[in-house]
């Protein structure tokens, strides 16, 4: 019920922002829906499958690519292009999943790194595809009309990435999320009751694949440009910051984190050059307080004095 | 030809000798507390941005100033885990994980700050000037890099090995309930790691900042650690050692034999044929964990 | 009873409602009888905050000079910075806050080729003027936009054909070899340099490319080696050049280098050491930031006295001396807009710069079909001692 809520009050948000929100925060918001989305795919694989994947910029960058060069080359328009690019993206990830999956899952992150790494370095020295220049992203046509006015971009955006988003929800809520959890919390008991252990993890890391290109590319249309520079390692490692600032049990979690890391700068902007510095000092201090993500702020008051109570017993225990 | 292989070899076996004291460390920190610790590479740096500091602004000569960078280093290693490390400790390891992300860029961006983002020069501990043996040329500050790498190498077999103290650690990170029951408390254990490795930071930037330019973004080259910890099999610090070498050695081939464009997908390919087919990293016998 | 399903389809129809709805910026935005609003884009934090944080300093510096005598045709500068995060999203984000949020009148930015390129389009359909002080990308004025500018700097386009001229005259075996960094600005670098020497012709030529984190370049340097090249162009960014340069030496590769602009820091040849001694760079200025030129020298004192925490990190450097002689030629078109100032009449003012000197880089002229205020470069060596001058002789891109 309480999950009911809070999508409610996302709807809200996004529905009214075009009547209250001027340019700039409603192009904010846009980018929060689409990061959030990107991260959603994360939630998936780590937060619900306890499995690290450092290659969510990859898959965003294999989904924004592939769109772009199916419209360049072959004038597929931009809205088609979008989910094909998307299905490559997850049968990329699927690969890689079937690959490495079959081990124990602490390897997912060590080949997803070099995985990013290979895609990065792939991008820039690949001429077709721009290659360290970039590539200006085509604008996306409906029924004939050009869809590049920033409102129209953003109902676009807000509606893939809510689709996304409500998608990668509804998966954790199911059956199936509900075994991938069972796999992360117990491995052992979840596997002696029949679990695909590999099948199972290897669809989770597609899925996120999916999600990373199919949002990716819609983020794609408000950024405009695709530059080698945003698909890095540090990209991806930055998605999973968000997931976990977030917090990384649902996708509600997804959206905090990226609205954090949207916002919180320019509420910190009077800072100038020591903005950066003190933004991520508040989140580590966020992490230390608060480790279950800021979706979990109701719980802080029980924490706090269940804290303070192991404090005061371990105290007595020395004594 | 046979020179240009060997000064080929020279070139990555250096390189390698960077990756390597980064991998050292990682593994270290991961063995000792099931953290990947994101933060190093900014240890690293900040360490170095501490002895600029020292000499630039407090006036001292190298050697203090080396040794305040050092300490400085391993006071924020301390900092770490009882700040972060400790609150955090039963949590899933993604957490922890992520907040020596977040740590990484306070100090990254802290410096970009405080001390510009321009380079600083910082002093080479030997001389740049090259002996040419047989058309091979060699350079001392190198090779400090190398003799680095192998001494801190030596000087952690022999504490682990022969010392008490090592070996309470060793037995700690293999069973950490079994160490408790003889009287090793974990929590020493992770403080003891969490300072040694962040001291090594210090001494791994020292070392190589003169060679690379001190610049806030000079972490970055932790990710070619991470990687060469994972050839190494991300559980022995030999196996680092080796990781990082044969990396550097790769990448040198892989750029000369092949092409400079395809260096780096190169050896990111042989990461991941690694990883697949022999998971447990080159030089370990093979034993996948079956449930 | 509203159903789920009546929810989404009242939040559909209110999205199609609102996408009709469209704002117009008028001419005169931010500008007030005692007053303009300029707003300050670039990378404050983040890997580019090099020439984010000099356009910051360079920008205020020229602007709280002319408010302090007295301003502009009666108004004062009043100036919001934003901070664009070395992001391009970001970069996005912080021009609309500027124009939609903060409603300024023009806007001095932004700073860094990764942020500004993908802001091209936004930037040109906005309407607001920019100029630009720092990034490189040729891009951002060719082709032009009506309402994009930029002083001072050197474009990659123009640099890379200045390069080229420069060492095929200097090679006396016409051969070169090329290290260029393996990101978008060393390509876009290194794809001019080797077109204006195919443009040249009977030039022989070696292209290798290194990562901006790499250490060790032994591989790229003996590949060169096989070939008969006597000069080599280095177009990448500080940390990574400064190896190169001393690998060169320590190598005994018989070349003589010549970096790009990005290898002018006043403490890069400390950071090469003394393996920068005979080393070449294009500059895209006469007057070097630590120089005794009269204007540099009253610049650099006033920067000492404003900004005592930058005078300790060795600034000012070229990028606060660009974005001062930036923000001053700003300043200018500005001033001859006259009272009746509109974003049209600036652009016009603009427009009808021709060689406005500063004193303190490459005096800047734009016209109708001209956006790029300056086309032309100067070489500067590492002499003896780490110290640097300007050689004799300007080189121009046209």
């Amino acid at each position: 019920m309480r999950d009911g809520l809070v999508w409610m009050l996302w709807l809200a948000i996004a529905v009214s922002a075009p009547f209250f929100a001027g340019q700039h925060l409603l192009y904010n918001i846009g980018i929060v829906a689409t990061t959030a989305a990107i991260v959603s795919g994360l939630t998936l694989i780590s937060g619900v499958g306890g499995l690290i994947s450092i290659a969510q910029s990859a898959f965003v960058a294999i989904g924004c690519y592939c769109a772009v060069l199916l419209n360049l080359h072959l004038g597929i328009p931009m809205l088609i292009g979008i989910p094909i690019a998307a299905a490559v993206s997850g049968a990329v990830g699927w690969l890689l999943g079937f690959l490495c999956l079959r081990l124990d899952g602490h390897f997912l992150a060590l080949v997803t790194l070099a995985f990013s790494g290979i895609v990065h370095y792939a991008i820039i020295n690949l001429d077709i595809a721009g290659g360290a220049v970039g590539l200006a992203v085509p604008t996306v046509t409906l029924f004939g009309f050009v869809m590049d006015s920033p409102m129209a971009i953003y109902v676009i955006t807000v509606v893939a990435s809510g689709l996304t988003l409500w998608f990668i929800g509804l998966l954790i809520n199911s059956r199936y999320g509900r075994v991938l959890r069972a796999l992360r919390q117990s491995e052992i008991a979840a596997v002696s009751l029949g679990v695909d252990r590999r099948s199972l993890r290897t669809m989770a890391l597609a899925t996120s694949a999916v999600a990373g290109g199919f949002a990716g590319s819609f983020q794609m249309l408000q950024v405009t440009y695709l530059d080698p520079h945003q698909f890095t390692i540090v990209s991806s490692v930055f998605y999973i910051a968000i997931m976990v600032v977030g917090g990384m049990r649902s996708v509600h979690g997804a959206i905090i984190g990226a609205a954090i890391f949207v916002f919180v700068p320019e509420f910190l902007s009077g800072l100038e050059t020591y903005m950066a510095f003190i933004l991520f000092l508040l989140v580590t201090v966020f992490i230390v307080i608060m480790p279950d993500g800021l979706a979990s702020i109701f719980s802080v008051p029980g924490r706090i004095s269940r804290w303070i109570s192991s404090r005061f017993e371990r105290k007595n225990k020395n004594a | 030809m046979v020179e240009t292989f060997i000064q080929l070899m020279l070139g990555g076996v250096i390189a390698g000798s960077v990756y390597a004291l980064i991998a050292i460390s990682l593994v270290l920190i991961h063995n000792g507390t099931g953290v990947v610790n994101f933060a190093f590479g900014d240890q690293l740096m900040a360490g170095v941005y501490v002895l600029v500091f020292s000499q630039h602004f407090l006036g001292l000569s190298l050697a203090p100033a080396v040794a305040i960078a050092v300490v400085v280093s391993g006071l924020f290693g301390l900092a770490i885990q009882f700040l972060v490390m400790a609150p955090l400790r039963n949590r899933p390891v993604l957490i922890p994980i992520v907040a020596t992300i977040a740590i990484g860029a306070v100090l990254r961006e802290g410096i970009r700050a405080f001390m510009g983002p321009n380079a600083w020069p910082v002093p080479f501990l030997l001389s740049t000037s090259p002996y040419h043996i047989g058309g091979v040329s060699i350079v001392p500050s190198d090779l400090a890099i190398l003799g680095t790498s192998v001494i801190i190498m030596l000087c952690l077999y022999a504490f682990f090995e022969f010392t008490k103290y090592g070996q309470a650690i060793l037995a700690a990170c293999a069973n950490p309930t079994g160490a408790l029951i003889v009287g090793i408390p974990a929590g020493a254990t992770t403080t003891s790691i969490w300072i040694l490795s962040s001291m090594l930071a210090a001494i791994a930037g020292i070392v190589i900042a003169p060679l690379t330019t001190l610049t806030p973004d000079i972490g970055l080259i932790a990710i070619k650690g991470f990687a060469a910890a994972v050839l190494g099999g991300f559980a022995s610090l030999p196996g680092a050692v080796v990781g990082g070498v044969l990396l550097g050695i790769i990448e040198a081939m892989a750029g000369y034999y092949i092409s400079s464009a395809m260096k780096d997908i190169a050896s990111y390919a042989v990461l991941v044929a690694v990883i697949v087919f022999r998971p447990t990293g080159l030089f370990n016998r093979a034993s996948i964990r079956k449930v | 009873m509203v159903t789920r399903r009546d929810t989404l389809k009242i939040a559909g129809a209110a999205m199609v409602l609102a996408a009709a709805k469209t704002t117009y910026a008028a001419e005169n935005t931010g500008v007030t009888d005692d007053k303009i609003r300029i707003g300050i884009l670039g990378d404050l934090t983040g890997f580019a905050a090099i020439w984010g944080s000099g356009n910051l300093s360079g920008g205020t510096m020229a602007f709280e000079e002319i408010n302090a005598a007295g301003g502009i045709n009666g108004r004062k500068l009043e100036y919001i910075s934003v901070d664009s995060e070395s992001s391009a999203p970001k970069g996005i984000a912080g021009f609309k806050r500027l124009v939609d949020q903060e409603k300024v009148f023009a806007i001095f930015g932004p700073t860094s080729s990764a942020v500004g390129v993908p802001m091209l389009r936004t930037m040109a359909g906005s309407g607001v003027p920019i100029f630009i002080s720092a990034f490189s990308s040729p891009l951002a004025t060719n082709p032009p936009s009506k309402n994009i500018f930029r002083s001072g700097t050197l474009n990659d386009a123009d640099q890379g054909k200045i390069l080229a001229n420069y060492v095929t005259r200097i090679s006396s075996k016409r051969s070169i070899a090329i290290m260029r960094q393996s990101d978008e600005y060393g390509k876009t670098g290194a794809i001019n340099v080797v077109a204006q020497l195919k443009e040249i012709g009977n030039v022989k030529f070696i292209e290798e490319q290194f990562n901006a984190s790499d250490t060790d370049f032994t591989s790229q340097l003996l590949r060169i080696r096989q070939s008969d090249a006597d000069v080599l162009v280095v177009y990448g960014y500080p940390a990574p050049s400064a190896i190169v340069f001393r690998q060169v030496k320590q190598l005994s590769l018989p070349l003589q280098i010549v970096g790009s602009t990005a290898t002018t820091s006043r403490s890069y040849a400390a950071t090469v050491g003394k393996e920068a001694v005979g080393a070449r760079s294009m500059f895209p200025t006469k007057y070097l930031p630590e120089g005794a030129d009269v204007e540099i020298v009253k610049f650099r004192n006033a920067f000492e006295v404003r900004f005592p925490d930058l005078a300790r990190q060795t600034r000012p450097e070229a990028t606060d001396q660009m974005a001062y002689h930036g923000a001053k030629t700003l300043i200018e078109g500005l001033r001859r807009a006259g009272r009746d100032l509109t974003r049209e009449t600036l652009i016009k003012a603009l427009e009808g710069l021709k060689n406005f000197e500063t004193g303190i880089a490459n005096a800047s002229t734009f016209g109708p079909d001209r956006r790029e205020g300056n086309r032309s470069a100067y070489v500067v060596e590492v002499k003896e001692g780490l110290g640097r001058m300007i050689l004799p002789g300007e080189y121009s891109a046209i």
